[in-house]
This record gives structure tokens, C-alpha cells and sequence, in this order.
């Protein structure tokens, strides 16, 4: 199957949760799209580093989440790269999350595509078996597509 | 005088057979739908008007093979788009395919809408309307609630060749089959149904809940537990050697070949 919205598209490898959604923005507030993608269900109310998620992961799952942070970061600094870095086992640290949980390892790189400035995390729910984790989140990654235009909302 | 007796008699008979014949029509049918496990005593647990059809996977054509069970990818109500994996999964998933405008559907929304109910076996409870170009967003928004995740779809409503709703569908995630579908009005007869299909161990549990991730990799995955083992042997026996994480000669600029035991060779 294949989801696109807000001008991202991703084909997520059987067995797969994926979603592409827009916060509903407040006043003065620019929202902007976040895809995620899990091998377990993504629950209704998670956070968009994926609390709420990376609780549920077992040692054999893995979670990405890509968040759009518009043309303005584009090129700047911190979003340099120009690519969606592939990932590789040892980028994977086991304090690399935004809230340390046993035996999970994360992953953030930031960089700049089709305009516009993109964070990439990514959960493994093992750091012992991150080398077969990793291969499944660039599955993911690798049928990731990304259309100029941020389609932030707000 | 006679002719009349004789006339009133004949009719007499007449009915008296159409009434014997009506009886029995009758008794075969409730025969036939006792036989099929439902039950009209109106003072049954599930009571006669809400029986529902018991639940087995039937062939479509659409969906002519059980295992042709197609993912859940649409558009949210609020537009978002949403990929649901049913197969390759640890864990079941029950779809209730319902519209926003009959009247049947609404007690199941009226259920949703309080909150995820319990469904028999655990499954995964996922709701799919048919597309924004036939039912309104706004309106499955309102119905659904916050609690369960809604799929608009009209391919996923095709593509498991939907003939009514409310309808349901239960698919085992390891098995990637669907082990039973049907329809029932209101969502104790659904649990009911659901049960009989769990109960009869349908659901191929090949695989059990995983744990929570844990510092040790898990028993269950056998091959990242063998690469964990020989990762860690491998790392006790380095630290022996005194060759600890960062330690540059573990990554060596050449490569030498190494000398007798013993001779002090320099390939460490």
C-alpha cells in the first residue's frame, strides 16, 4: 500500500502501520505534516516523537517518525545535508531518545529535501538487534518520497 | 341443505389442511434456523431481534481466497492519510465496516463513540466508511469518536467486497487470513459472534503478545538472540585481552599478518 498526503508519500513494507497527518493548528500557530511509521499499531493520541508509541515496541519492532520543518529551515545549518541520510546500526544510541527506556536505541538526523527541512528519528525496540532493525526502517525510508511545498497548515 | 353441508364441509377440510401445512412450514423452519445455532426465544440471553449471523469467511469474488486480505489504506475523517497493516502482524484486527447513515450502524457508533470496546480475542478494532465521495467526513467525525482509528476507504470497502453494513470482518495478523465476517446489530451480538470464531481457535495465535523490550534481546526471535550471544562473548573476550570499546586497535590502518603464539606478532 502506499499513503500520500501533504506532499509526502511512503510505502510501508507489509506488516506495517504508516500515517501522514496535519495538527490542527492554533492561533498564531503553524503546523506543519509528520509521517510515522511502526511495526505496531500506532495508537490514537501519540506524540510526534512518538510517546505514547515506543512504549509499545518489543524487541523485534521498530518506529520512524519524518517531521516536516518547512522552507525556513531549509539549508540552514542544522538541516545542511541535502539528502535523507540512509541509516546505518551504529548511528542507533541507546540515549538517543527523547525519553531513555531500556534496552531501545533512537536515532536523529536532520537535512533538507525538495526545499524543505525535514527531522528524521527513528526507535529501535532493541539496541542488541538494532543491525536487522535498521535494515527495516530503511525499507521504509527507502520507498519515501518528498514533493516541493510544505504543506503546513495554520 | 346438503349441498351446502357438503360445501361447508370441503371448506373445512381445506383449511384444516392448509393450517396443518402452515404448522409444519413452520416447525421446519425454526428447525432449520436452530440448527444454524439461532435461537427466537424472546427470553434468550441475546434475544430474538438481535441474532446475528454466525460468522464464517466466505468466498467474494473480489475476495476469492481467504488469505486475499487486503491492508487498510484511505484518508482519516480529518483528511490525514492512514495505512493500517491487518496481515504480516502479531496481532488481530476486527474491521466494522460501517456508513454514516444507517440506522443499524448507529448503535455500533453509539458504542465507539464511548470509547474502544472490548473486543473478543483482543483484536485490534478498526472502522472503515466508505470514501469522502460517499459518505461525509464531517459526519464519520462525528460519529466515531476520538478513541478508534477510522479508514475512509471505497477501494478497502470494494476490495473485501463489503454486501451491507453494518459488516464485520475478523482477520488473524500471523495467520493472514481472515477466519470469520458477518454482521450483527448491535455490538454484544458482534462479541458473540466474534467469540464463537475465537473460541473455535480460528485465530492462529502462531505468534504469542511480545514482551516489553527488555535490556536482553528476547528468547522468542532466535537468530538476533544468537547475534546478541555472539556479540556479547566476543565483547567478554576482548575486555579479557584488555581491548575495550574505542580502543584503536580495533580499528587497525593494515592489516598484518599475524606472527607464532607467543613471538609478540603486531597484528593486535
Amino acid at each position: 500500500m502506499r499513503i500520500t498526503s501533504h506532499g509526502l508519500s511512503v510505502s510501508p513494507p507489509p506488516g506495517w502501520d504508516a500515517a501522514i497527518y496535519l495538527r490542527p493548528a492554533g492561533p498564531g500557530e503553524v503546523t506543519r505534516p509528520v509521517l510515522h511509521a511502526a511495526t505496531v499499531p500506532l495508537p490514537t493520541g501519540r506524540g510526534d516523537y512518538g510517546s505514547g508509541l515506543v512504549e509499545t515496541l518489543s524487541a523485534t519492532d521498530v518506529f520512524v517518525a519524518l517531521l516536516d520543518f518547512g522552507p525556513e529551515a531549509a539549508g540552514t545549518a542544522l538541516f545542511a545535508p541535502d539528502a535523507m541520510p540512509g541509516l546505518t546500526p551504529d548511528m542507533y544510541r541507546p540515549k538517543a531518545l527523547q525519553r531513555i527506556i531500556a534496552g531501545q536505541a533512537g536515532v536523529q538526523r536532520f537535512f533538507t529535501a525538495s526545499g524543505r527541512g525535514f527531522c528524521l528519528y527513528s526507535v529501535v525496540g532493541s539496541y542488541a538487534a538494532r543491525q536487522a532493525l535498521c535494515a527495516r526502517a530503511n525499507q521504509v525510508l527507502g520507498s519515501l518520497q518528498v514533493a516541493a511545498g510544505s504543506g503546513g497548515g495554520g | 341443505m346438503v349441498a351446502i353441508d357438503v360445501v361447508v364441509l370441503v371448506a373445512v377440510a381445506l383449511l384444516g389442511f392448509l393450517v396443518v401445512g402452515l404448522l409444519r412450514s413452520n416447525a421446519e423452519l425454526t428447525r432449520a434456523l436452530h440448527s444454524l445455532g439461532v435461537d427466537l426465544d424472546p427470553d434468550s440471553p441475546t434475544g430474538a431481534g438481535a441474532v446475528p449471523v454466525a460468522i464464517q469467511a466466505r468466498p467474494t469474488p473480489a475476495r476469492p481466497d481467504a488469505t486475499a486480505v487486503p491492508d487498510l489504506a484511505g484518508v482519516s475523517p480529518s483528511g490525514d492519510a492512514v495505512g493500517i497493516a491487518v496481515t504480516g502482524v502479531r496481532h488481530d484486527t476486527l474491521v466494522a465496516f460501517l456508513t454514516s447513515g444507517c440506522s443499524t450502524c448507529r448503535a455500533i457508533w453509539g458504542v465507539l463513540e464511548q470509547g474502544i470496546p472490548e473486543v473478543p480475542g483482543g483484536a485490534r478494532l478498526v472502522v472503515v466508511t466508505r470514501g469522502s465521495e460517499a459518505e461525509s467526513p464531517a459526519a464519520v467525525a462525528g460519529l466515531a469518536g476520538p478513541h478508534v482509528p477510522v479508514v475512509m476507504s471505497t477501494d478497502v470497502w470494494t476490495g473485501y467486497d463489503v454486501p451491507y453494513a453494518p459488516y464485520f470482518v475478523y482477520v488473524s495478523g500471523p495467520a493472514g487470513r481472515v477466519v470469520g465476517e458477518g454482521t450483527a446489530a448491535t455490538w454484544e451480538a458482534m462479541c458473540a459472534m466474534v467469540a464463537n470464531a475465537v473460541a473455535d481457535g480460528t485465530t492462529n495465535p502462531l505468534a504469542p503478545p511480545d514482551p516489553p523490550a527488555r535490556p536482553n534481546i528476547d528468547q522468542r526471535w532466535s537468530k538476533a538472540g544468537a547475534d546478541a550471544e555472539r556479540e556479547q562473548r566476543i565483547d567478554r573476550e576482548l575486555a579479557a585481552a584488555g581491548i575495550l570499546p574505542g580502543d584503536p586497535r580495533l580499528r587497525p590502518t593494515a592489516i598484518t599478518h599475524p606472527g607464532p603464539v607467543g613471538t609478540g606478532g603486531a597484528d593486535r
